[in-house]
């Protein structure tokens, strides 16, 4: 019996439709579809009137969402790739994110970003979207890379008052698998995990490139060298204490994420610790991000756009002779 | 705490037509001497930021207003300081607002018409023209969804912000939800300084609620009384379930598009068409010629106006601004959430 | 009556000033509240300036013409107590810090000259040191000296976080003792000392002119003694030998101050004798024991505790017969004596090896400021001094 990422999320909606019966869900295709990667499935039918199918309007979306929760409601707004909550990018930042500031009440509303490339996805299916959002004000980003993650994370975004980007990772969604889910509920976003203890130097990462971490670290082991990783699972807040604590032990840092090098959450990791572990590091900390252009189609090409196992274990050798 | 002219619920309903015209007549009163004191205070220098106000519009969002009840929901744009009084909003929050006061609703973190209060379902606008109508469309399929029936939603929008993706993406979702959604779409000829020409290619503006799939209607925005009969019916139409109504109101603005601007680009001859006369004198002319009051009689209401304005703005400019020092800054209502490291 | 200000508002986003075109209000006249007084014309339009309050205009400072920027007072108006207090401040006060336009950057050079920057090293390592292991180093006491103990196995030998980590296991298998103050001083001491070049050389003579001449005092000074005061002698003769090269100036001695070193626990003292050249043999002796027992009490008075501009060293009583002293950091110079001994020395009068008691000199220098031919002279002097020593 074993469960994957993506079942995790369907299973955390069908919970969260059942107890509460202020959640609806609205995206594109996910009634009678079951949702373009599958995650609303059979939802429609246990849930009438609950789970609807939008028009493709992702600004639409986001702001009836906002009209909604004012209402007392909880909506989840599934866009289909998280590449197109672009077209809705005004409501979340200005509408959403802006609202408690300004007026003082807060929306519960969770955004569920289908996020991240698979090979032969293409520039527009790919995109790694939390660091821009994780820039403006009011938003909490979660970026889940466990089954038991994912779960939980989605349970707590729904059940939160203020607005949350909920990034879940498409080359997730099949491939990472768990026994059985959590047998209790349990909440935990803002904090960050030592996914693998070391004492060499830190790998900070999250979604699906904490995988190649860990491989990297599997690899480098044979030479005896002993990374720890750290999965950071939500981007905004950042637990920078976490990242502080696992850098006084290793004196290295290095930040690994999907997204593009100019900004982002590997910059954000880099900046705080250069600021507040100064007096920790042994050697300059270091990012490893995908390359600045598109994401491209060839999965050769985007193999390579990305980081890897090897690029993270080729970084770390460099690092150590520092 | 309300400070305002309005009745108690109850009798609005009941209201016959006289009683309906002068009741929409003295918000456009109240409306118009509030903003041309909010227009003095910004040309003396007591009003940071843009002033941006709804000279001329008066008949077009009393109309409405007048037939929202207490539990309809409302999203006013820009130039619905009439409607807004007529709903509810004390002249407090427009003045407090507008001097940034700390007291008011949006506690000086934002300003002029970015106001609302939400729990009491008069929502805040924000800049993108288009956002709201999508908010909207959402509350009312909330409430549907929670059984609750026999309310709208009004909102209003320019010919200009009609162009936005964001209003034909919310205004095409409330219409394939099929909730009770009056849009009140305002052609005042001039997008800022873009003329009508320059803004859309179909004849009239209210030939999209065929393709919207939508019931439309026209009024003539400088006559209280054909403003009134077409949005009652159009409200109604909406209350009674026959789904998302498309106003669209003729008319001109009677000051720049901000007070910063002096309308120089406007069209002469439209200005002096029949399209830009002045809705509040037209509606004096047919209260007088109705017998239902005199000159003097009107002259009073306009003083009376005027004197809740200056006593509103007399305590009000003695309220205090907010203090950056005592802001917490905060983004997010789940305190236990937001970064140590903002904090500082 | 107050007089409230009649302000320039700010008529426009991003608008910044502008120019009064005329006064629709003369001075003296009554006005109402919200009553347009002044036009001006910014770049976007023609437009009003209403008064604040109704009162009477009061005076214009502004002029026809001329433009103002947001913010600026163009004149008064005389209002009521009450519509005074209610003015506040004006919401559209510009701000204090608005950078001036670009015209009046007149003086800016036109280019920015380019500094260069100094490239990162592409190889990494070496002597630098990450801030981690300056904290481990502060945290320690250590200097950079102690630092440079730790072998390193990071680029270019640089020592890393883990060298130091593996370096400290390693002392902590050791047994620790807290060092004393004198002991962490004199370590530092010795450590600055030796970053200069220093140079020893050294000659044999005879101890028996000194023993002979020293029995005719009531308390007779040490060999030891006898060299400080000829060491005394010779720089009197020669100051510049104790020179002290500090940058590109030579520090000359202000007197003839020579330190004589004592062990005490745990270490040496060194007290001073000032102006030796001018102080008796006969009454050194005295002196001199009072000194050793106020240095062994820890007890020097001020002006014996340092200023030295050469110190004398006796190990002979410690069993050494030839040494490489170390002079302190200020001084330039140093004498070594040993330890005194029956050698057999060459007679020509005799042709025979006679039995003669001899001891080692050496004089450690700092070949900065003394080369081999200056210092051989000295010492040819001391011996001069130390076998003829009535001359002292």
């Amino acid at each position: 019996m074993s469960i994957t990422y993506l079942e995790a999320i369907r299973e955390a909606q069908a919970k969260a439709l059942r107890d509460n019966p202020n959640v609806y869900i609205y995206g594109q295709d996910i009634s009678t579809y079951g949702g373009a990667f599958k995650a609303t499935k059979n939802l429609a039918k246990e849930f009438p009137g609950r789970v609807l199918d939008s028009p493709i309007s992702e600004d639409a979306m986001v702001g009836s969402a906002v009209g909604a929760s004012l209402e007392g409601m909880r909506p989840i707004v599934e866009m289909q790739f998280a590449d197109f909550s672009a077209n809705g990018f005004n409501q979340i930042v200005n509408h959403v994110g802006a609202y408690f500031y300004r007026s003082g009440v807060s929306l519960p509303i969770t955004i569920r970003l289908p996020n991240g490339g698979n090979p032969g996805a293409g520039p527009f299916h790919s995109q790694s979207m939390e660091s821009l959002y994780a820039h403006f004000p009011g938003l909490i980003v979660m970026t889940p890379a466990t089954v038991e993650d994912a779960y939980n994370f989605l349970l707590e975004a729904i059940a939160l008052d203020d607005p949350v980007l909920f990034c879940e990772h498409k080359f997730l969604y099949n491939r990472v698998k768990a026994e059985r889910l959590p047998e209790e509920v349990s909440f935990s976003a803002g904090k960050a995990l030592c996914r693998r203890p070391g004492k060499d130097l830190t790998v900070v990462s999250y979604s699906a490139t904490l995988y190649d971490a860990l491989a990297a670290a599997s690899e480098l082991e044979k030479d005896g060298i002993d990374i720890e990783v750290i999965d950071l699972r939500t981007v905004k807040p950042l637990d920078t204490e976490t990242i502080l604590q696992s850098v006084a032990r290793t004196g290295h840092l290095l930040s690994v994420s999907e997204g593009w090098p100019w900004g982002g959450v590997n910059a954000e990791v880099v900046a705080r610790i250069a600021s507040k572990g100064f007096h920790l590091l042994d050697s300059p900390p270091e990012r490893l991000n995908c390359r600045d252009t598109p994401i491209p189609y060839h999965p050769d090409l985007w193999l390579a756009h990305r980081p890897s196992a090897a690029s993270i274990v080729k970084k770390v050798r460099q690092m150590l002779e520092w | 705490m309300l400070n305002t002219l309005r009745e108690p619920e109850s009798e609005t309903i009941r209201l016959g037509f006289k009683e309906q015209y002068v009741g929409a007549f003295k918000w456009m009163l109240l409306a118009r001497t509030v903003e041309d004191k909010v227009a003095a205070l910004w040309h003396a220098g007591k009003i940071a930021g843009g002033c941006y106000l709804g000279k001329g519009q008066e008949a077009v969002s009393a109309s409405v207003g007048v037939m929202l009840r207490p539990g309809d929901t409302f999203a006013p744009l820009i130039r619905d300081q009439a409607g807004r009084l007529a709903f509810g909003e004390p002249l407090f929050d427009i003045l407090r607002t507008y001097l940034g006061k700390k007291t008011g609703p949006m506690r000086g973190r934002d300003g002029n018409v970015h106001r609302g209060r939400p729990h009491e379902r008069i929502y805040p606008m924000i800049s993108h023209l288009g956002a709201a109508v999508s908010l909207v469309a959402g509350a009312l399929m909330a409430r549907r969804m929670r059984g609750e029936t026999g309310f709208v939603g009004a909102t209003s929008i320019g010919d200009g912000g009609s162009s936005t993706g964001s209003f034909h993406e919310g205004f095409n979702m409330a219409a394939v939800e099929r909730v009770p959604l009056v849009m009140t779409v305002t052609n005042n000829h001039y997008a800022y300084s873009t003329p009508n020409n320059r803004q859309f290619a179909c004849h009239d503006l209210v030939d999209r609620a065929i393709g919207y799939g939508v019931e439309g209607y026209t009024m003539d925005g400088t006559d209280l009384k054909e403003c009134l009969e077409v949005a009652n019916h159009a409200v109604e139409r909406a209350r009674s379930g026959f789904g998302t109504q498309m106003i669209v109101a003729s008319c001109v603005r009677l000051s720049g598009h901000a007070e910063h601007d002096d309308g120089f680009y406007m069209d002469k001859e439209l200005l002096d068409s029949p399209v830009a006369r002045d809705c509040i004198r037209v509606a004096q002319a047919f209260i007088v010629e109705q017998g239902w009051a005199d000159e003097a009689s009107v002259q009073e209401w306009r003083q009376q106006a005027k004197a809740q304005v200056e006593d509103t703005l007399q305590q009000v400019q003695r309220e205090p601004a907010p203090d950056p020092a005592e802001e917490d800054w905060h983004s997010l209502a789940s305190t236990h959430l937001i970064d140590p490291e903002y904090l500082e | 009556m107050p007089k409230v200000p009649i302000i320039m508002p700010q008529l426009g986003e991003s608008v910044a000033e502008a120019t009064i075109i005329r006064f629709t209000a003369q001075v003296g006249e009554p006005v109402t509240s919200d009553q347009e007084i002044i036009e001006v014309e910014t770049n976007k339009a023609v437009m009003g300036v209403t008064t604040p309050c109704g009162g009477v205009i009061a005076e214009f400072i502004a002029e026809v013409n001329q433009t103002y920027p947001n913010g600026t007072v163009l004149g008064y108006i005389e209002a009521s107590a009450e519509d005074a207090e209610r003015q506040g401040e004006s919401a559209s006060e510009a701000p204090a810090e608005i950078p001036a336009t670009l015209e009046t950057h007149k003086n800016a050079p036109a280019a920015m000259p380019t500094i260069t920057i100094p490239m990162m090293p592409a190889k990494s390592g070496g002597p630098f040191v990450s801030p981690r292991v300056r904290s481990k180093a502060d945290q320690l006491g250590w200097q950079q000296q102690d630092l440079s103990l730790v072998p390193g196995t990071g680029k270019n030998g640089r020592v890393t976080a883990n060298d130091v980590e593996k370096y400290l296991v390693e002392l902590e298998e050791h047994p620790t003792q807290k060092a004393t103050g004198l002991r962490l001083a004199i370590s530092d001491a010795m450590r600055r000392s030796w970053s200069r070049p220093l140079c020893t050389i050294g000659v044999a003579f005879s101890l028996e002119p000194i023993l002979a001449h020293r029995k005719q005092f009531r308390v007779p000074p040490g060999p030891a003694l006898y060299v400080a005061k000829a060491i005394a002698v010779a720089l009197a003769e020669n100051p510049k030998l104790a020179a002290r090269i500090v940058g590109d100036q030579l520090l000359l001695p202000k007197s003839i101050d020579i330190g004589v070193a004592v062990e005490v626990d745990e270490g040496v003292v060194v007290p001073v004798l000032k102006s030796l050249d001018k102080e008796p043999l006969s009454e050194l002796g005295e002196k001199y024991q009072q000194l050793v027992a106020a240095a062994r009490a820890r007890r020097l008075p001020e002006d014996a505790r340092d200023g030295a501009i050469a110190s004398v060293t006796n190990y002979g009583p410690l069993g050494i017969t030839w040494g490489t002293p170390i002079p302190q950091p200020t001084e330039t110079l140093i004498i070594g004596l040993g330890r005194g001994e029956k050698r057999p020395v060459w007679d020509d009068a005799t042709s025979q090896f006679q039995p003669k008691q001899m001891a080692d000199l050496t004089v450690t220098f700092d070949h900065r400021v003394i080369d081999g031919g200056a210092s051989g002279k000295l010492i040819s002097r001391l011996v001069a001094l130390l076998e003829g020593p009535e001359t002292l």
